[in-house]
């Protein structure tokens, strides 16, 4: 009996070490990163500049209250640059809650976006939905902006994209993991939103379309908002009818849209869409007078604008919608398939039916 | 008592995501893993109505039993030694992986080996306990976690992010290569939760009818290809054979925007610890009593009046079960 | 008789052994006073012997009466007198009479397991009076009830309960035979009988529970469980139980399905939050603290900025000190306590009236908050005080309800008794 309890308090006591070997480290000794923006630097030994925003902890949250630091130095590859900037700080660095990537423009035209793609995605513990962007005219600018509005550091810039807080509809949302996918996807590419400052303020409503490697094209806040709609079908837009005195706009709630191939061996690329919404601003009775009229005329409106803007997507040579990928889903990824929709892609022909449906006038007629 | 034989049905299906198969599948997505989806199911739906019925015929026996009635001793202890090395072996491969999952998520600066040794540790204790014991902590641990790993992979089916496009590709050039050998294997391993009953048999009551066999193939079919196109919607045809911790990506990719843990990830990770243990658990508790099933007499009062045809295609068919069993994880060590 | 009585007993001071002479004949007589029922003795003895006294009734009486027991063999005496029995000698035969002093007739009020809308009255500490509270809530005839008298320093009796029809006989023997081989040291109290019958010392899920409400041990007979009740002891134990009877409230009998159904989820959500909470907020913090929310991240940071110990040290003084001040508020009860309103107040001269009336109370308080206050400054456990404070002020309100709730005991429920 002695020796049975000897036992057991031997393996106890020998256990007791293996409780310590867990590497404890209390969130009080973590800096949280909230923030990273990668640039170029201007200097081919230590390419890349990575700035973080380091987010300073306090019990109170409070308006215009986040207090946070930023650091930069430059490294070879971001991976050292992060080691170094762990010996200029005195906590660990954790990216747990790090939700915000900044590419600088003049990385990716430099460098491309590979590199910074290959440090992000081995990460574990870098989120796969974290916002990644373009940052103009670097990425440090965009860290290192302290919005006085700001409630907890970094919360911002992180509020701006999805429908999180705001619901911009010329804020286009790439998240990391799809951002990875475009890269290597074949018959998709990259599209990413560029964020820039405006005041005391982030300003994110241009997109930038990648091929798998540079920026090919940007758009414009318009043009953005048109991809906006007839890529993700994002809701909560506007559609403007030039008119006199005062345009004609409708405030659309709710948007779907398809992508389709038409034509066999000899397609024609086209964009189903359908915007529900209420008119914000018009002329008084004008709905009453012609309802299907005017949603007719908006929707011409609406797929001119928009076959305009896919003509200039092709024109660049990038694909961010996938028609390429619907084209092999549609020709079971047959051999030699691929090279073929390279050739027919620039000659393309784009048909968008976009069909609007007034919901009503708003509360007056 | 037939929602036990279900449980390990569910169970594998869900423990599916997490074992190394998706895996497998994915990276030979291109050449023959979609043609050999029906091909499995066929077959592993076959395999349980076989072995079900089989087992039907030795109500409140378990496999070791059975050797035992028709076999002689060393020939019976033989195939019980063969079963123990098959089952702990499985239980072995799914601790181990798991615990690397967990090491590189959870706290990649502690030692794999710590890890592994504590999650060891709990299933060996769960496993040491009684069958009904077992057989209860799975019902309830089963039950606790069923809805939330339901729920995230309904979430990750209809989620706007999922690219039907590059699932259709994936299908639609998959199905027209010619099946391998491999994905066949790896694809049948969601049908193999019927196997578990060459030990819960013996808790199975003597009117025990196996209703309800039909829905074995919708839920295989249900589970194998969420667990593999789900993924591709995700990661798209190319990029989804960069990552390693495929269905963990995954679910990183979903975020719960209202609850009160933002990424799904720890979430199911948590679950998957669950399932994980209760597949160690249950293995290794079909080890341990195979093992001693080696040294214990049956007393032979049961089934010598079976007419000898019945028993041998009996024989054939359970001990069936664990060559494939076999075949499945010599290919996978 | 009188003598080998005297012989075996010695001469307590509390024994009274008597010859009765009332001119015609003679009686020894002996017994304790103090555990004797002295009207039944004066009604049942002393009257009929002394001024109504016709020595053919009498003899009539003590042969026929259901009080007597005559022929209890010699050896049997002095347990029948340490139970409150009296012994006579008449006529050279003995006679005892069953006069045993009632210290409770009525039943007791819930003090542990309150409910507010099922039965008040508890178990007392008579076996008897316990056994009529069940009868009149399971009133079946195949309750059936077994006396044992075990054979240790007590010699309280216990009654095994158990409905006839439903009991499991494997049980049912079992527990027999546990009864009968209990060890022969003292058995004060039903906890310590229950932690006898289940037999494991090391057990972690107890088989056997206590409780003091006639309407759970009436329904569990019902379900097949059995019941031991202990003379002198206000809980019943009821056996085999499993995890979930122990998450049970009647009043989860009373209460409409849907609210009786929420409230035991709410009870089984609380009961993993208390069992995960601290070791989740070990991992959490220390660990992985990206899984908190961004807001709730940095909100922690900041209030874990001003501790000097890593977070399991933190949780581990929590624990201990919340388990030390409800040990010393629930058991200690006169000794060293805190109630809520000692607890609160972190300046102990704030707010109290200077000398004057009650100054004796007010030392004493004092001297409490003083001993708690030499703790407080050295670790911050103003929440853990709120905390307990919410708890011990829950209690004494949920205490405080019940009590007023509460309605004469005998107003309820007392059966008509029909000649």
């Amino acid at each position: 009996m002695i020796l049975k309890k000897a036992l057991l308090l031997c393996l106890i006591l020998t256990l007791v070490p293996a409780l310590g070997g867990c590497q404890l480290k209390d969130i009080d000794k973590r800096y949280f990163v909230v923030s990273a923006g990668f640039d170029y630097s201007d200097n081919p030994a230590m390419p890349y500049r990575v700035s973080l925003r380091l987010a300073l902890p306090s019990s109170k949250v409070e308006e215009g209250g986040a207090m946070s630091v930023v650091q930069t130095v430059d490294a070879a590859s971001i991976a050292e640059a992060v080691r170094h900037l762990k010996s200029t700080v005195d906590k660990e660095l954790e990216f747990g809650h790090c939700r915000e990537f900044i590419l600088g423009r003049k990385l990716i035209e430099k460098d491309g976006i590979d590199n910074s793609m290959q440090w992000l995605s081995r990460r574990r513990d870098i989120q796969s939905v974290s916002n990644v962007m373009i940052g103009e005219p670097d990425a440090y600018s965009v860290v290192n902006l302290k919005p006085k509005s700001e409630r907890y550091p970094g919360n911002s810039l992180f509020l701006s994209f999805g429908n999180e807080g705001t619901e911009a509809a010329n804020t286009v949302t790439t998240y990391l993991f799809d951002l990875y996918r475009r890269l290597y996807e074949t018959g998709l590419d990259p599209v990413l939103p560029v964020a820039s400052l405006f005041g005391d303020a982030y300003r994110i409503d241009r997109a930038a379309m990648l091929d798998k490697q540079k920026t090919r094209l940007f758009l414009d806040p318009d043009e953005t908002l048109l991809f906006n709609m007839t890529a993700f079908g994002v809701d909560n837009t506007i559609i403007a009818l030039p008119d006199k005195p005062v345009n004609i706009v409708l405030a659309a709630t709710h948007t779907t849209s398809k992508i389709n191939l038409a034509g066999g061996e000899d397609p024609v690329a086209v964009v189903n869409i359908r915007i529900e919404g209420f008119l914000e601003q018009s002329p008084p009775h004008l709905l009453e007078k012609d309802w299907r009229g005017l949603e007719h005329k908006m929707g011409k409106r609406f797929s001119e604008e928009a076959e305009k803007l896919l003509y200039k997507i092709r024109d660049a040579g990038v694909d961010p919608y996938g028609f390429g990928l619907h084209y092999l889903a549609d020709h079971h990824n047959g051999k030699g398939r691929w090279e073929k929709w390279k050739r027919l892609y620039p000659d393309i022909r784009f048909d968008v039916r976009a069909s609007v449906s007034i919901q009503g006038s708003g509360l007056i007629r | 008592m037939i929602r036990y034989y279900y449980y390990h049905i569910f169970y594998v299906g869900m423990m599916n995501i997490m074992v190394l198969v998706p895996y497998v599948l994915i990276s030979h997505r291109f050449d023959g893993a979609v043609s050999s989806f029906p091909l499995a199911i066929a077959l592993g739906t076959l395999y349980s109505y076989v072995t079900s019925s089989v087992f039907q015929r030795f109500p409140g026996l378990g496999l070791p039993e059975i050797y035992k009635l028709f076999l002689p001793v060393w020939l019976a202890n033989c195939l019980n030694l063969v079963g123990v090395v098959i089952w702990c072996v499985a239980g072995i491969i799914v601790l181990f992986s798991y615990s690397n999952t967990i090491g590189i998520f959870f706290d990649p600066e502690a030692s794999a080996y710590l890890n592994l040794a504590i999650m060891a540790a709990a299933s060996m204790w769960a496993a040491s306990r009684t069958s009904r014991s077992v057989q209860f902590t799975h019902e309830v641990l089963l039950i606790v976690s069923t809805p939330i790993i339901l729920w995230i992979l309904f979430k990750a089916l209809f989620s706007n992010w999922l690219d039907w496009d590059a699932i259709r590709l994936i299908a639609d050039a998959g199905i027209r290569r010619p099946p391998s050998m491999i994905c066949l294997f790896a694809s049948s391993f969601v049908f193999s939760g019927h196997m578990n009953i060459t030990l819960f048999n013996r808790l199975n009551p003597r009117d025990l009818k196996f209703r309800l066999r039909w829905t074995i193939p919708f839920v295989g079919a249900f589970f194998l290809l969420v667990s593999f196109f789900v993924p591709i919607g995700f990661h798209g045809t190319q990029a989804v054979g960069n990552y390693l911790y495929v269905w963990s990506v995954t679910t990183d990719s979903l975020q719960m925007k209202y609850g009160f843990i933002q990424r799904v990830l720890y979430l199911f990770l948590l679950l998957y610890t669950f399932l994980s243990l209760l597949f160690v658990m249950n293995t290794w508790h079909t080890g341990m009593e195979f093992l001693k099933a080696c040294f214990k007499k049956v007393q032979a009062a049961y089934g010598r009046s079976r007419r000898a045809c019945h028993q041998l295609v009996d024989l054939r068919c359970a001990g069936g079960a664990d060559v494939r069993l076999r075949l499945f994880y010599e290919r996978y060590i | 008789m009188l003598d080998k009585i005297k012989e075996t007993l010695g001469t307590p001071a509390d024994f009274t052994a008597e010859t009765m002479d009332n001119g015609y004949a003679k009686m020894q007589i002996c017994f304790f006073p103090g555990m004797c029922d002295m009207d039944q003795l004066k009604d049942g003895i002393v009257i009929p012997f002394s001024y109504r006294f016709d020595p053919d009734e009498f003899r009539r009486m003590l042969h026929t009466s259901i009080g007597f027991m005559k022929d209890v063999p010699e050896a049997q005496w002095v347990d029948f007198l340490l139970k409150g029995y009296i012994l006579l000698e008449y006529e050279g035969e003995v006679f005892v009479f069953r006069a045993i002093r009632r210290m409770q007739t009525q039943p007791d009020q819930t003090q542990v397991e309150a409910s507010l809308q099922g039965p008040q009255s508890a178990f007392t500490e008579n076996l008897d009076l316990n056994l009529t509270l069940i009868r009149n809530l399971y009133n079946v005839p195949e309750l059936t009830v077994e006396n044992f008298e075990p054979q240790n320093q007590s010699k309280s009796k216990i009654a095994l309960l158990y409905d006839r029809t439903r009991r499991n006989a494997t049980t049912l023997d079992e527990v027999r035979k546990r009864l009968r081989n209990l060890d022969k040291g003292l058995l004060l109290s039903a906890g310590q009988l229950a932690k006898q019958l289940s037999q494991t010392k090391y057990r972690l899920f107890p088989i056997t529970q206590l409780t003091e409400r006639p309407d759970r041990l009436s329904i569990h007979l019902n379900k097949g469980k059995l019941a031991v009740l202990l003379d002198g002891s206000r809980f019943a134990i009821l056996l085999p139980v499993h995890f979930f009877d122990f998450m049970y409230a009647m009043d989860d009998h009373y209460e409409p399905s849907w609210m009786s159904r929420f409230l035991i989820g709410l009870r089984y959500i609380s009961m993993i939050l208390t069992l995960l909470l601290p070791a989740l907020y070990i991992s959490i913090v220390s660990y992985n603290p990206e899984v908190f929310r961004v807001q709730l991240a940095f909100t922690i940071d900041g209030s874990r900025a001003a501790v000097p110990y890593p977070s399991f040290i933190e949780v581990l003084l929590m624990l201990f000190m919340i388990e030390a001040l409800i040990e010393a508020s629930l058991r200690l009860a006169a000794f060293g306590r805190l109630d809520g309103r000692d607890g609160r107040r972190s300046d102990p001269g704030a707010s109290r009236p200077a000398g004057g009336s009650g100054q004796q109370h007010h030392d004493h308080r004092d001297v409490r908050r003083g001993h708690f206050q030499l703790r407080h400054p050295q670790f911050d456990l103003q929440l853990f005080h709120s905390h307990l404070e919410v708890r011990v002020r829950y209690r004494s309100r949920v205490r405080g309800a019940c009590r007023r709730r509460r309605r004469p005991v005998h107003a309820r429920r007392v059966p008509v008794q029909h000649a």
